[in-house]
């Protein structure tokens, strides 16, 4: 008799929170998979398609799958370390398939050579480009994001893709050397020596 | 007078060497007026100024040259009068060594000054117009970081600043500017002290300066014995006990007022202002003088120079300058720093100028300075936590910062730090533990932008993508929509047929203008399948005559039904006189053009009734065409001039309303756009026509200029290939049958260039160059050219009926939009789907004959490529185009081969490149890519010479 309360109040128990967990999985459903805006968030949005996806989003998408995170080369290792935090999976050195990280660069057209083609804006993932049939195009370059898609499709090759210099706004102090030879040589950055303030009080 | 002020003490800090005696034994000199200034637009925290003025502009004293751009920005004013000699990009004395716009004024020792503009009695000045002057006379922050002051004077709306702080700590070693400035000119500093009062309206204001600057402290203290009046709050001066850095601002704040700013915020949320004794000089000298920020006190000192001291320096006075007025001795000077030894920076060169924060510059010999130890590993002795002013643990930011943690750094509090140094100071290891936290603080500024980068450009991108999403779907629209007006037209039509067959007799219909305007349509419809059925001549001519003639006869008597009924309402409603003049004309209109249409269906079914089926129909339709669109545009032309007139008069006898009268505009104005549309119709065809009879006319002066063309490219091959022979026979290198190989060929070549020369005769003297098989032969190119030329106009032909049914499609959209009738919109949507099929027809004639084109030019190119060893000429003179044409026109042509053939060369260059990389057999890619060179050059060459013609 006990046994059959027992084996009745454990079923109903059961059922109770299985209704309970039921009714919360599908009022409280989640709409696309919340990783994947994450790690959307972290790729640099280029859009270049370097990991042979067609745009972050996809090879958001794909890493959410389980796709490699190291697929990257705009996002570079930066990205990659990220990406790794963010999964909890060892960071790996960026696959050199899909190309190496490299400083950040701006397309820039020469405008004489320029044919009007309009190729190059069809190609632009995030309309960089202005410019209409047979007049002469122009990158606007806070809007570029280097993604290098307007090159191949040029039929002049007038585009160029220049690193970006940097200005006394965007310049930042260099990571000290930690190696012995070059320590001499990197002191620019080093203002105060032992000599020159003096003995510690 | 001044009672002893608590104090408060900061954690950790350090004591260095102050080694301030070598600078403060002589009052403050004068520097000579240097020739030169070089004045770099962004000497302070925030958006680079912007120009007023100009090269060769000349400037007087106090006169601004760059104005504050935006907020947080200053100007920028002449230190003297001169001329401005350039504005260009200098190195500028800034950490990285970089570059950035500067201006350089030539000095012209006259020292002449432009109106100063003086405050005298600031105490009873609005606060907003002393900010005001404040920013127009560009004082920055002197202490160091140079942030615009009137910024900083400027609080939050909930912000009450109760204290004021002056920084006169001046902690750094060697630095003595402000220690002289306070000494000599305390009187300044306390008229700022005044300015500021009355801009901020604090309750209490303390001047905090180390105790090892007491001259400095009683300077103060009896200036300010002597302002009683213009003070008043209470001031004091507060003598702090000295160590290093008790001049940062949030330690000043801590040790005068024990108050710790917190992390995130300003000293104002705590109702603190805090400046330093030299800006506060500055806004003295700004407000009773009328001096904006031109010169400022620097130090001079190092044991590289040999007269140390603190100067009155002009802003923009080259270092260079300024050393050689101190006797610098160059051999010694070993680290030339801007700003002191703790935080300042080292500078390369000196040719830099001195700007409104280069408070000190140390001209230091290697003794002084020598390069920093080799650092060691970090032994975590926890000294740096000890000496670290704002209470951070530099070690743990240290092993952050190394191994690129932003995240862990940040959340650390690395913001909090000053960058003052005292870690690094006391670091056993040698730790260059600040430049470490510069570098992190750098990484997490860039991550936060390429962040905010990242996002915009995910925003543009998705907003791209939603835009082709939705022209797509646009697109798709209008394809379903055309389709479905194509289906039911279609549907109409065989309805109407199988009616018209089973009764004889037209119905019978009301004599309305609704259904003698539905009839009008229907009679259109049925007239254009006649015409398109007529224009279809493989199918018709293997059918029997009788049953082509049906539908003719069909379309035929409907149209005349349709007319008599339509002459039938309009008479009726002249008759009763019910219709105003405009519908009459309308109606008139109608009538003529079903008549019109009738009277073509009644052609046509003659046409079919003869048996003449389709050829010669074929070549009336277009003349048709033109006729019918004629009648339609000078039609609408007419209602829209008679309304155009209606409405004028209507407006000038004043009968209407406003509301009508706009009615009415909107009407003439449709009308308008109906005959544009017409005109234009009628335009594309007429052009699409005469173009057919002119190809006719035209083949045989093509087919000469092909014949000279042969003929010079084949008298060209035969004078090289002589001159060859010639050579290689006065050589005697080669052997006889060779000789005799080449002599053969040249009497080949001989002969061939007579029979081209004949055959271009024949052709000029009017014989058809088809008579002679010998020209057919030899003129090789003409086909191909001939093939070009229609391709050519099949091609214009093409655009024109492209742009036929934009322009009908257009029309349908218009019509749609404006609402016009639906038998209206049904007619222009045949229109349109007629004019689309005569372009789909067009298109595929075009693509068939580019491809023969195509072919044919292949074939050409193989042919002539292989007799020719030695003339490559015949392809340039191919390549340009005959020079009747337009010469701007050519030289574009050219210039997009040019820049083509460019692009072609480089990507086989690359594709070499990438080869020799991998280590390939090369030797056909090299000749690739100097083929590719030779071409690109040719091209360039026409284009060049092309562009001197055009130019000349």
């Amino acid at each position: 008799m006990t046994l059959l309360t027992a084996i009745l109040a454990l079923v109903a128990l059961a059922l109770v929170f299985g209704a309970i967990l039921g009714f919360a999985s599908i009022r409280f459903k989640v709409e696309g998979n919340p990783i994947v805006d994450q790690i959307d968030s972290l790729l640099p949005q280029t859009q270049c398609g370097q990991c042979s996806y067609p745009g972050c989003k996809p090879y958001a998408e794909a890493i959410a799958d389980g796709e490699k995170i190291n697929k990257c080369p705009p996002g570079g290792e930066n990205t990659i370390q990220a990406l790794a935090d963010l999964l909890g999976v060892e960071p790996e050195p960026l696959d050199a398939e899909h190309g190496e990280e490299s400083v950040t660069k701006v397309a820039v057209i020469r405008e004489d050579e320029c044919i009007g083609c309009t190729k190059c804006i069809q190609a632009c993932p995030v309309d960089a480009i202005l410019g209409a049939a047979k007049q002469m195009h122009t990158v606007i370059a806070s809007e570029c994001t280097g993604c290098d898609l307007c090159v191949e499709p040029c039929p002049v090759d007038c585009i160029d893709m220049v690193p970006v210099a940097p200005t006394v706004q965007t310049w930042s102090w260099e990571q000290p050397s930690t190696t012995a030879d070059s320590i001499a040589a990197k002191n620019d950055n080093l203002i105060i020596t032992d000599k020159g303030r003096g003995a510690a009080a | 007078m001044s009672q002893a002020i608590k104090l408060w003490d900061i954690h950790g800090g350090i004591h260095p060497e102050e080694n301030k005696s070598q600078s403060n034994q002589l009052p403050i000199s004068t520097l000579p007026l240097p020739k030169k200034l070089y004045l770099p637009l962004q000497q302070h925290i925030g958006s680079p100024s912007e120009l007023t003025v100009k090269i060769g502009d000349k400037v007087l004293k106090g006169q601004r040259l760059a104005e504050a751009n935006g907020f947080i920005s200053a100007s920028l004013h002449a230190p003297t009068s001169g001329t401005i000699v350039s504005i260009e990009e200098r190195q500028i004395p800034h950490a990285s060594g970089l570059t950035a716009e500067t201006i350089e004024i030539e000095t012209d020792g006259l020292e002449q000054w432009c109106e100063r503009e003086v405050i005298t009695d600031y105490l009873h000045t609005d606060p907003i117009a002393l900010l005001a002057h404040i920013r127009n006379h560009g004082i920055t922050g002197m202490g160091g970081a140079g942030f615009p002051t009137a910024v900083k004077l400027t609080p939050k709306d909930d912000d009450h600043i109760d204290t004021l702080i002056i920084n006169g700590a001046e902690c750094e070693p060697y630095i003595t500017s402000d220690q002289l400035l306070m000494r000599e000119r305390a009187d300044q500093v306390i008229d700022g002290i005044s300015v500021l009062g009355q801009i901020l309206k604090p309750k209490r204001c303390i001047i905090g300066v180390e105790d090892n600057k007491l001259d400095a402290v009683k300077a103060l203290r009896d200036s300010i014995d002597a302002h009683p009046k213009t003070l008043p709050f209470e001031v004091k001066v507060a003598a702090i006990p000295t160590k290093y850095p008790s001049g940062g601002e949030k330690q000043l704040i801590q040790i005068l007022t024990g108050k710790e700013v917190p992390h995130g915020s300003i000293p104002a949320d705590l109702g603190i202002v805090c400046q330093n004794v030299g800006t506060v000089a500055a806004i003295s000298k700004a407000v009773l003088e009328g001096e904006p920020l031109i010169s400022r006190i620097t130090t001079v000192t190092g044991d590289a120079v040999s007269q140390k001291g603190n100067f009155e320096t002009l802003i923009g006075t080259p270092i260079e300058d300024l050393l050689a007025h101190c006797g610098v001795d160059e051999s010694k000077l070993f680290r030339l720093i801007m700003g002191g030894p703790m935080m300042g920076f080292t500078l390369h060169s000196t040719d830099l100028p001195v700007i409104k924060t280069t408070n000190c510059i140390l001209a230091a010999t290697e003794q002084e300075f020598p390069n920093p130890a080799q650092a060691q590993d970090c032994i975590r002795c926890g000294m740096c936590a000890e000496a670290c002013p704002a209470e951070l643990l530099p070690q743990q930011l240290y092993w952050f910062s190394r191994s690129k943690e932003f995240d862990k750094a940040k959340h650390f509090n690395l913001f909090d730090c000053i960058e003052c140094g005292a870690c690094s100071f006391v670091c056993p290891s040698h730790i260059p533990l600040v430049q470490h936290f510069r570098f992190a603080k750098g990484g997490i500024r860039q991550e936060e932008q390429a962040h905010i980068k990242s996002e915009h450009a995910k925003m543009r991108f998705e907003a791209r993508q939603d835009r082709l999403a939705k022209e797509e779907a646009e697109k798709e629209a209008r394809r379903k929509a055309r389709a479905d007006a194509a289906a039911k037209a279609k549907a109409e039509k065989e309805a109407k047929a199988k009616l018209a067959e089973s009764q004889e007799s037209p119905t019978t219909n009301t004599p309305t203008a609704d259904a003698s305007e539905g009839d009008d349509k229907k009679a259109a419809i049925a007239a254009a399948i006649a015409r398109s059925k007529s224009k279809k001549p493989a199918s018709n001519e293997t059918t029997p005559s009788s049953v082509d003639i049906k539908p003719f006869k069909v379309a035929s008597s409907q149209a005349r039904a349709a007319h008599l009924q339509a002459q039938r309402a309009l008479n009726a409603a002249k008759e009763t006189g019910e219709l105003s003049k405009e519908q009459i004309a309308e109606q008139e209109a109608n009538v003529s053009s079903l008549k019109k249409a009738y009277e073509d269906a009644k052609a046509k079914l003659d046409q079919a009734k003869n048996g003449n089926t389709v050829a010669p129909a074929q070549e009336q339709a277009p003349s048709v065409d033109i006729k019918a669109l004629k009648v339609a545009s000078s039609q609408t032309r007419a209602a829209y001039l008679k309304a155009q007139r209606a409405f004028d008069t209507a407006k000038e006898a004043g009968e209407l309303s406003a509301e009508q009268l706009t009615e009415q505009a909107s009407e003439v104005s449709k009308l308008q756009t109906d005959y544009e549309n017409a005109k234009a119709k009628l335009d594309a065809a007429k052009n699409g026509s005469p173009t057919q009879t002119a190809e006719a006319a035209s083949s045989p002066t093509v087919d000469i200029k092909a014949l000279k063309v042969a003929s010079s490219q084949a008298r060209a091959a035969y004078l090289k290939s002589q001159r060859a022979y010639d050579a290689s026979k006065e050589d005697g290198s080669t052997s006889e049958d060779e000789l005799s190989a080449q002599l053969k060929k040249v009497e080949a070549l001989q002969s061939t260039y007579e029979k081209a020369k004949a055959a271009l005769d024949d052709a000029k003297s009017g014989k058809t160059p088809a008579s002679n098989p010998v020209a057919k032969e030899k003129a090789s190119p003409s086909p191909s050219e001939t093939f070009e030329n229609k391709y050519k106009q099949v091609k214009v032909e093409t655009s024109q009926a492209r742009a036929a049914a934009k322009q009908a499609q257009k029309a349908v959209d218009e019509a749609n939009e404006q609402g016009k009738d639906e038998t209206q919109i049904k007619e222009l949507e045949t229109a349109l789907a007629e004019s689309v099929q005569t372009y789909e027809k067009l298109n595929s004639k075009k693509l068939v004959l580019q491809e023969k084109v195509k072919a044919r030019k292949a074939v050409e190119a193989s042919a002539v490529s292989q007799p020719k060893e030695s003339k490559p000429a015949p392809e340039t003179v191919a390549e340009q185009p005959p020079a009747e044409d337009d010469p701007t026109k050519k030289l574009k042509e050219l210039k997009v081969a040019a820049s083509q053939s460019k692009a072609a060369w480089r990507k086989l260059e690359r594709e070499l490149g990438k080869a020799q990389e991998a280590g390939e057999d090369t030797a056909e890619l090299e000749q690739k890519v100097s083929a590719a060179k030779t071409t690109y050059e040719q091209a360039n060459e026409a284009k060049t010479t092309a562009m001197a013609a055009l130019n000349s």
